[in-house]
């Protein structure tokens, strides 16, 4: 996965990581 | 079981617990869209609602949404801001209709409720009856029938609102790294340029997904590297906070930067093509700190973007499963002088729904969404 499989702040941009902190948010408030 | 009960099982089931692989059905799923409505956009979250600029004086107001919801916005007579949910308390009638305005107070068209600039209910139509015979019974009490309030915080002239008393304080809510990115792009008094709407044809995520992806960016956006506008080459890094949910990434003009990867990859890296008028990518680092790019999201709906020296809020208001409206509000400053303004509004032509930079990005969700209605496998970030 691009960037890795976290989503932390990184000092490149090549990377999908801010994209799994939207998951990371949503799934939290959804709930599943 | 989660803290949501039994309904959390009525939601579409996720394959892992990780963040890479995403069900295609979270896109589709008409009981999925009611869940984001109820628990994300009315869940303790902090939505964009106007800027501050936009209601100076008392009784100034703005109609917007926050979701489906339809929430107005106002400037009371002691200057402070309120926002309340958008229907009579009565029967659930639209309250405000224009966009914004300036009232003294706000009345329902359909029976004549009246409700104060706090939203708190003043007045019934016929509240005693006619002729004595009517009216409401002697219990009816209308302070138990003001507007659903929300909570109200502003962050450098952005105003926001959320439906929950529990929702933490809005800087906790954004992490101290997004607040000082807000604070980098409006650090003085905004006004605002002009604004427009455009209606994607695809479900919200989609877009919120696109611009927190710095991955497409200058390739699909070819005329960002073509022109060596922002290539992944050039210095810059992302900053999310601790939800995950908030982020900025920025970007560094640096035209030395090695391009090695981008010639090897056929990104249209090494171009011939010329601007016959280069005046619409010419720019002045304005912030002092060579950032040419900073794309920053506020979950869940908000965009604050500083491209250049264009700068404005976008907004993402779900209407339907399979579109979205995406709101752009151009801003400058007070203290810009005629220059600054006409460079601001022809750099303009590179973003909003025409943009030679994020024309693209309007249409890509669609391409996504065709290819989400016909599986049920995974997508993977």
């Amino acid at each position: 996965m691009m960037g890795g499989y976290d989503a932390a702040s990184q000092p490149f941009r090549s990377s999908e990581a801010a994209i799994r902190g939207f998951w990371k948010k949503y799934r939290a408030l959804i709930g599943n | 079981m989660s803290e949501h009960g039994a309904d959390a099982m009525r939601g579409v089931p996720w394959p892992s617990n990780g963040l890479s692989e995403i069900p295609f059905r979270l896109y589709t799923d008409p009981e999925q869209y009611r869940l984001e409505q109820e628990r994300i956009f009315k869940g303790p979250t902090w939505s964009f609602l106007c800027l501050a600029a936009e209601i100076p004086n008392p009784g100034d107001y703005v109609a917007t949404t926050i979701g489906e919801t339809a929430v107005v916005v106002t400037r009371d007579a002691a200057g402070g801001i309120n926002a309340f949910v958008n229907r009579c308390a009565h029967r659930g009638n639209l309250l405000c209709f224009e966009r914004q305005g300036n009232v003294n107070e706000i009345k329902c068209i359909y029976h004549g409720w009246t409700y104060d600039l706090t939203g708190k209910l003043t007045g019934v139509a016929f509240e005693r009856g006619v002729k004595r015979q009517g009216g409401m019974p002697p219990e009816f009490r209308k302070d138990e029938h003001d507007l659903a309030r929300l909570k109200v915080a502003e962050l450098a002239g952005l105003v926001f609102g959320s439906f929950r008393d529990d929702a933490p304080d809005l800087e906790s809510y954004l992490g101290a790294q997004v607040v000082g990115g807000i604070r980098r792009v409006l650090n003085r008094p905004a006004r605002i340029l002009g604004r427009s709407t455009q209606v994607l044809p695809n479900n919200w995520k989609l877009y919120s997904e696109n611009t927190k992806d710095t991955y497409h960016a200058s390739i699909l956006h070819l005329f960002l590297t073509t022109f060596r506008i922002n290539r992944l080459s050039m210095p810059g890094g992302i900053y999310i906070d601790d939800s995950g949910g908030n982020h900025f990434s920025q970007a560094k003009l640096d035209y030395a930067a090695e391009d090695a990867d981008y010639k090897r990859e056929g990104l249209r890296a090494d171009s011939d093509l010329r601007l016959e008028d280069p005046s619409v990518i010419e720019s002045v680092d304005e912030y002092g700190d060579s950032v040419s790019v900073q794309i920053l999201t506020i979950f869940p709906s908000m965009i604050l973007q500083q491209f250049r020296n264009t700068i404005a809020v976008r907004v993402i208001r779900p209407r339907g499963l399979e579109k979205t409206e995406l709101d752009w509000i151009h801003l400058g400053f007070e203290d810009d002088d005629e220059a600054m303004t006409e460079r601001r509004l022809r750099q303009g032509n590179m973003v909003g729904a025409a943009g030679y930079i994020s024309m693209e990005d309007g249409c890509v969700g669609g391409l996504s969404s065709a290819p989400c209605a016909s599986t049920t496998t995974t997508a993977g970030w």
